[in-house]
């Protein structure tokens, strides 16, 4: 069984460090190519900014501060790193020969929703940073929570020129890519009509807004979650505006009572996305869990990992897409090789489309982008991720079997109320 | 500097709420709570900052921000900082 709190393995040195705080401080805008070459080793066209979910991230990837921790307080450490801007945390290659980067803030997510200004500075400070150590155009996705912070990406557009040769992107079409594609295989895989299907969304935020709306029509019925009600409202009443049969049922819960309501509709549904950012949705209790499939896509995620075929629990990392051949030289908990989450994966797919089809995402996602996005995928055979519970390869007999478990649940129940 | 009075700030600010939250601009009156009657949460008050630095081309402190309870709370910040350019 996977553990949810896996370890991110990363390679910030002391050398590395120190190097990313230099090169921030230098004033110029951009290193000579021959430079970059020495310090950086390769001039990466894609980079994938993200941010350390807590504390044991930030000492996971840099090992020299968790020797550090053992005699300075974490707060302090903490304290120090914010004042830098970001650090190269892994290196990506793709078969194509494309080269990127991870590139991650020291800020924390309650930093990052909490300190606006803060975040704004370390933003435009991050956009500089790539900048000088790029020479080409470079497509960055944003991941996890800087979507969030920076309204979905739009506040970038406040430290990019026009036709900046920086093109940002909040990765919402590739994440949104990712869902669809594999709640279709996950049908397909359980010989389940799509028509039939019972989609339970968590979040019904702006992921899974446009995960409602995908749907929308194509299944029978549809359960939406979320602590706003006012939001659940909207989002079931826009749906309502559009003619067609699927069945909505909305289920508002609070931070305070997510297990009580959410226990029953996971039985309920064929599939659950996760798709919350809200930190109290957490179900830490895995032995709470049965007869569930979730594709948990909540960063921090939501549900502990887990693969249980006598519980019929099956929790899955959700917003991953394949690219054969990619490799990670860092571990993000699934793994390092052919897997990337969806929100990076759109700044690589941006990086091989060259902004022939493709363009960013900023706010909201585009329908047409959207399909765009889908194409370029089938041409350069990117599918949606390996089915994974941590590092855990999760194999089709097992979710079809959890699947036609509970659909065989839901034929009994029937059978005995009538 | 452009003046607006409380009636046009409203106006633009009922465009961006409309928008943000995806209601019509007649559900969005000057006295409505952002939190109880409009349903806007911490992630939408972050958006919401956004659309009025970008809409009005000013800025909103931390402080000012978490004073917000109303439409007209919003109108009166926005009225305050473009007076004091």
């Amino acid at each position: 069984m996977a553990d949810t709190g896996f370890v991110r393995r990363g390679h910030i040195t002391f050398i590395t460090a120190l190097r990313d705080i230099v090169v921030s401080l230098l004033p110029v805008s951009q290193l000579p190519a021959q430079w970059i070459k020495i310090l950086y080793g390769r001039d990466v066209t894609f980079v994938f900014l993200t941010h350390p979910r807590d504390e044991k991230d930030i000492f996971c990837t840099f090992p020299l501060l968790a020797v550090l921790h053992r005699v300075i307080p974490s707060k302090w450490i903490l304290g120090f790193l914010s004042i830098f801007p970001c650090f190269v945390a892994a290196k990506v290659v793709s078969p194509q020969g494309l080269n990127g980067f991870f590139i991650s803030t020291p800020l924390l997510p309650s930093t990052l929703f909490q300190n606006r200004d803060k975040t704004l500075k370390n933003a435009k400070k991050i956009v500089q940073f790539i900048r000088k150590i790029t020479t080409q155009r470079v497509y960055v996705g944003l991941a996890a929570w800087w979507p969030i912070v920076t309204n979905s990406g739009v506040a970038f557009e406040r430290y990019l020129e026009k036709d900046d040769r920086v093109v940002v992107t909040n990765g919402h079409s590739a994440t949104l890519a990712s869902i669809v594609l594999s709640v279709e295989k996950i049908c397909q895989i359980a010989a389940l009509p799509i028509r039939d299907l019972k989609l339970l969304i968590i979040g019904v935020g702006k992921m899974g807004g446009a995960v409602a709306q995908h749907f929308f029509g194509r299944t029978s019925a549809m359960g939406l979650v979320d602590q706003n009600e006012k939001r659940l409202d909207r989002v079931a009443e826009d749906l309502r505006q559009k003619t067609a049969s699927t069945k909505i049922e909305k289920i508002p819960v609070s931070d305070t009572g997510f297990s009580g309501a959410i226990l029953p509709a996971l039985v309920d549904y064929h599939i659950a996305v996760c798709t919350t950012s809200n930190v109290g949705y957490v179900i830490k209790d895995e032995a709470l869990l049965k007869n569930c499939v979730i594709l948990d896509d909540a960063r921090p995620e939501a549900f502990p990992r887990i693969v249980d075929a006598d519980r019929g629990v099956i929790v899955l990392e959700g917003g991953l897409i394949k690219v054969a051949g990619i490799q990670i030289d860092s571990d993000f908990g699934f793994g390092n090789s052919d897997n990337i989450f969806g929100c990076l994966a759109e700044a690589f797919l941006m990086n091989l489309d060259g902004l022939r089809t493709l363009k960013p995402t900023l706010g909201e996602v585009d329908a047409e982008n959207f399909q765009k996005l889908l194409s370029v995928c089938k041409q350069n055979k990117i599918t949606c991720g390996d089915f994974k519970a941590g590092w855990q390869l999760v194999n089709d007999d097992m979710i079809k079997k959890v699947i036609q478990s509970k659909m065989q649940l839901a034929a009994e129940k029937t059978n005995n109320i009538s | 500097m452009k003046e607006f009075d409380n009636e046009q700030i409203f106006l633009k600010i009922r465009k961006a709420l409309a928008k943000l939250l995806k209601i019509s601009e007649g559900e969005i009156s000057m006295e409505a709570s952002l939190k109880d009657d409009l349903g806007i949460d911490s992630v939408d008050n972050l958006d919401l900052l956004f659309a009025i630095e970008d809409g009005f081309k000013l800025k909103i402190s931390e402080e000012e921000a978490v004073q917000l309870r109303t439409v007209n709370d919003v109108v009166e910040l926005i009225k305050k900082e473009l007076l004091n350019g």
